[in-house]
């Protein structure tokens, strides 16, 4: 009888450590800070009665081992290389963390959940392409643009979402300083394009509107809040990427304008 | 005056909300992200009148984060999915755009000035986003909205 119990007990701690570990997983890929990652593992291990779990998240993985009455111990290490954001998987996933707190799920539900929303599908590629052209001309009229200059900034936006989905949905394993480089240079030169053909009245503002979407936004905030909350490591190698990409994108442009 | 402020307003909030779909944030919170973008740029084009630019970044940020740390707790979704997008109108991506072009001509000084500015500029958004991260979370958490 004893062992039965202990049997279960083992295959319940392995199901939890295989949510949790697929949370923390999740969470970091969708654009979480390291804080939050460790704060909703640390509540459903609670939550789930495990004596001790221990954590070790950076920016690309993390290692989670759960211990439970003496012999139990289980370490389970995940690599998570990509980070593609995602701010409503992400709220779905805190949205879980609490139902599992709140309502009590079983171990399995919870696990089924978080399958579901991980193959969630993601808004279809028009909506986040026309975004792109829409948020690319507003910051165009921002930084004091006509409405030629706004047109500009559109077009720039549209096809650059456009050529970045392409790649996405062709699985293309491009280094993404290269990436980033040629989308900086694709936007420059449609730019001045428009600009010599009449289109736009200043080649700066669409320019600097039409590279907005580029900018590491989540890369940036998240890596001073991470350095905030005294994550040093994983903020220095989120800051980093932000430099880099800010860096890849100048290059880019700079090349556009020297051609 | 008014009606290119009005203009410059409604410019932002687009700009936010399509942002806040390019990251994927959830339908229903669109709006409050649009919301925080506006209120930033007010407040940006607000100090602007009377102080610098960077002072301007920086309060703008303080507001932004501020915000999308209340609406937070207030709509129970991480403060990230108000803060990335609202964040964005403060971006000086002129300034970056200057700085690249003025190295490209070649002139340094101009390049320089351009860079400091800029630079100023992000180390004012980051200061900003420091500031209010500093406020403990119990203190957001425990406000009944």
């Amino acid at each position: 009888m004893e062992a039965i119990r202990n049997e279960e007990n083992v295959q319940q701690l392995r199901n939890v450590q295989r949510l949790i570990i697929g949370m923390g997983e999740a969470l970091l890929c969708y654009g979480a800070e390291i804080s939050r990652v460790e704060e909703t593992i640390q509540r459903v291990a609670d939550h789930f009665q495990v004596e001790e779990v221990e954590m070790y998240v950076i920016t690309n993985g993390l290692f989670v081992n759960v211990h439970q009455q003496e012999e139990h111990t289980s370490t389970r290490l995940k690599y998570v290389p990509s980070i593609s954001v995602n701010l409503k998987k992400l709220c779905d996933i805190n949205e879980l963390s609490r139902r599992i707190e709140q309502e009590d799920l079983p171990v399995d539900t919870a696990l089924k959940k978080l399958e579901q929303i991980r193959a969630a599908k993601n808004e279809p590629v028009w909506e986040l392409v026309l975004s792109s052209g829409v948020g690319a001309a507003a910051f165009g009229f921002l930084f004091g643009g006509s409405m030629w200059d706004c047109l500009a900034a559109f077009v720039c936006g549209v096809i650059l979402q456009m050529f970045f989905s392409f790649l996405e949905a062709k699985h293309a394993n491009i280094s993404k300083v290269l990436l980033d480089i040629v989308g900086g240079l694709l936007v420059t030169i449609i730019c001045v394009i428009l600009h010599r053909i009449g289109v736009s009245d200043h080649l700066d503002l669409a320019i600097a509107g039409a590279i907005i979407p580029m900018i590491p936004g989540v890369a940036f905030t998240n890596g001073i809040r991470d350095i905030v909350d005294g994550d040093y490591l994983s903020g220095c190698v989120r800051l980093l990427d932000a430099i880099l990409v800010f860096c890849s994108i100048a290059i880019g442009v700079g090349l556009g304008l020297k051609l | 005056m008014l009606i290119n402020a009005i203009g410059q307003l409604a410019a932002a909030f687009l700009a936010t909300v399509a942002f806040s779909v390019l990251f994927h944030v959830p339908k229903k919170q669109y709006i409050v992200c649009g919301i925080t973008g506006t209120l930033g740029w007010l407040v940006y084009l607000l100090v602007n009148l009377k102080f610098s630019n960077t002072l301007a970044c920086f309060a703008a940020t303080v507001v932004i984060v501020f915000c999308a740390r209340l609406f937070a707790v207030w709509r129970k979704v991480p403060s990230n999915v108000f803060m990335i997008s609202g964040i964005f109108p403060i971006v000086p991506g002129i300034g970056i755009y200057n700085t690249i072009y003025d190295i490209m001509i070649g002139d340094a000084t101009a390049a320089m000035t351009s860079g400091l500015e800029t630079f100023k500029a992000v180390a004012a958004i980051v200061l900003g986003i420091v500031c209010v991260f500093v406020i403990p979370n119990k203190w957001f958490r425990g406000l009944k909205l």
